[in-house]
């Protein structure tokens, strides 16, 4: 009897031990306290623009391999068109061409944005059709006046290349795969930031990174309203805005359906003519502007925001302040100037 | 065997008992591996991280919904935060249309359905605050503007000066408390002053402050309803519902009652 007894103690000891361990995890989780509120408060800034930080730390083998995949124009049809064709890294990020062109010389529909800072988009496109960096890059290589493409015919290409192979699996356990190729191309990407312009130092407390013409450019810029979109840290590409707030853009203008904006893209009335508030960075580098490419020079679609945006004929003088001011958002990449 | 010695009797009835107190012991200890094997099947891990995932949902919503009415105050003067709070509140529910892989299969579809409804809801949140954003940045632009041409009025004479100045009043009225009724009489009395001719020289500022201030009309009833709507949405009851119903069928997992048990 009093081994019994032993031997059920035993097991009592065990079910305790073993009922600890269980629900061990279950405390844990439970006693994890909540963050959200300070950090909310504290987030708050009086300064409408921000310093553009760092690029995060990334994967190095990936970026190289992304930089290498941007370039390779393997990537469409007819071994033509690279995503650095339209996105050319040492002219802003883009093409200088109003609209760029394709395979076969085909005209796309629409401006090339900038790739540089493009991670921190709300979306990508005009219209903000890709939500994120890996939708977006699937749609050139797929689009037939870009590259023409499709993933088997890039997926045969790059397995049959002497060197992919071997640099993918650097990277990737599973090797060339469509996945894998747009993960590399977004994570260099991702590297695509451009902080330490002088605005940035200007931000940052060094009043000597701007002349008086640039500051007072600068509060031009806040006071007329530009601030009301272009704001942040991209100073603009947080938000859409239709284009025509205060003066119908499009009116009494042939349109395309490019025109119509993020409508493209929901449907919905309220949409129309609503396109991603593209980011100032490096404006200067990225001419011809708006979505179409219809403006020449900076000068040109200062004067078109203020009168259809802000409802406000801006004098010469305002113009040329506010573009010596926005000469003042070129970044700098790779520890150069861009260019 | 009644006369058997009383020695034998006992040690008869002490193996009896031994014997049983081993099946019995057997039986407690195969029911309790039993237990644990099952409870094991169900991964702490993989609950905890779902539920983990539901607590940031709900942490990211309020923070969607504190930096909205921030930015509405003025107290936020960029949409950094707010986009990407925006962001963390949609891939937490993108997170929670893949319930732990230990429910029952029936449990695991009932709750993908509630999950994925719980997403169209915020996906619907997400979208109006992009409408949000851009309104809000409407009116506070035009209101600058508003305000900026107002302060330039003392030049003009009466009666239009009079007339100018109510209707400014109306508007900052309207400003701080938007209604239709409050709208409705801003419109009438800008059309009013507008059907009167107006002295050459002041065409261009009061042609401003209209400009500016029909804008006001125009969006500001809709960011406040806007606004509303937002923090109206059912996304608040959705979670709840389900937090609720995934609560309940990982409770009704065998392996659930089981850890309880062992526990």
């Amino acid at each position: 009897m009093s081994r019994s007894l032993y031997i059920f103690s035993g097991f009592l000891v065990l079910l305790v031990v073993v009922g600890v361990y269980l629900i061990r995890d279950h405390q844990q989780a439970l006693s994890e306290p909540l963050v959200v509120y300070t950090e909310i408060v504290q987030g708050y800034d009086s300064e409408p623009l921000l310093p553009l930080p760092a690029a995060e730390a990334l994967d190095k083998d990936k970026v190289e391999l992304g930089q290498r995949l941007f370039h390779d124009p393997q990537l469409s049809r007819d071994n033509t068109v690279s995503c650095a064709s339209c996105h050319n890294l040492k002219a802003g990020g883009d093409d200088d061409k109003p609209i760029s062109t394709g395979i076969g010389g085909a005209m796309d529909t629409l401006n090339a944005p900038t790739v540089f800072n493009s991670s921190f988009n709300i979306a990508q496109f005009w219209d903000g059709r890709a939500a994120s960096l890996e939708e977006q890059a699937a749609g050139p290589v797929h689009n037939p006046i870009e590259m023409g493409s499709n993933w088997d015919e890039v997926l045969a290409k790059l397995v049959a290349d002497h060197q992919y192979p071997e640099i993918f699996d650097i990277s990737y356990p599973d090797g060339i795969t469509a996945d894998n190729i747009v993960d590399a191309i977004v994570t260099f990407e991702r590297s695509l930031v451009t902080p330490d312009g002088r605005f940035d130092r200007y931000l940052r407390g060094d009043t000597t990174a701007l002349n008086s013409d640039e500051i007072e450019g600068y509060r031009r810029f806040k006071q007329y309203g530009c601030v009301s979109c272009h704001q942040g840290i991209g100073i603009g590409g947080n938000m859409y805005q239709r284009f025509g707030v205060v003066k119908g853009y499009f009116d009494n203008r042939p349109l395309s359906k490019e025109d119509l904006g993020r409508f493209n893209v929901t449907g919905q009335e309220q949409d129309r003519h609503v396109f991603k508030v593209p980011s100032l960075r490096n404006i200067t580098l990225t001419a011809p502007y708006l979505h179409d490419g219809s403006a020449q020079s900076l000068e040109e679609v200062v004067q078109i925001m203020g009168q259809y945006q802000l409802g406000n004929e801006l004098s010469d003088q305002d113009v040329d302040l506010i573009v010596a001011f926005l000469g003042t958002l070129t970044g700098r990449w790779n520890g150069e100037d861009l260019q | 065997m009644s006369h058997l010695p009383e020695k034998i009797e006992v040690d008869l009835s002490s193996r009896h008992l031994f014997v049983r107190g081993g099946v019995i012991i057997t039986i407690a200890l195969l029911l309790l591996t039993l237990m644990y094997l099952k409870a094991e099947a169900v991964s702490p891990q993989a609950h905890i991280g779902y539920t983990q995932q539901l607590r940031l949902l709900r942490e990211a919503d309020a923070k969607v919904d504190s930096e909205m009415l921030a930015a509405r105050l003025e107290i936020s003067r960029n949409y950094d935060a707010l986009t990407s709070y925006v962001n963390e509140m949609k891939e937490a529910a993108q997170a929670l249309l893949n319930p732990p892989t230990f429910l029952r299969l029936a449990n695991s579809v009932q709750i993908e359905k509630v999950a994925a409804e719980l997403q169209k809801v915020l996906q619907h949140k997400a979208d109006l605050i992009d409408r949000f954003k851009s309104y809000n940045a409407i009116v506070r632009n035009s209101l600058a503007y508003f305000q900026e041409s107002a302060s330039r009025l003392s030049g003009v004479p009466d009666p239009l000066n009079n007339q100018l100045e109510n209707y400014v009043r109306q508007a900052l009225f309207f400003a701080r408390d938007p209604d239709p009724q409050s709208a409705y009489r801003l419109h009438f009395i800008r059309l009013k002053i507008e059907s009167e001719a107006l002295p050459s020289e002041y065409q261009t500022l009061v042609g401003t402050l209209f400009l500016h201030g029909s804008v006001v009309e125009e969006y500001l009833l809709s960011i406040d309803q806007l606004t509303r709507t937002i923090l109206g949405l059912a996304n608040v009851s959705k979670q709840a519902t389900l937090l609720t119903s995934y609560l309940i069928t990982h409770n009704l997992q065998p392996a659930s009652k089981a850890s309880l048990a062992s526990a």
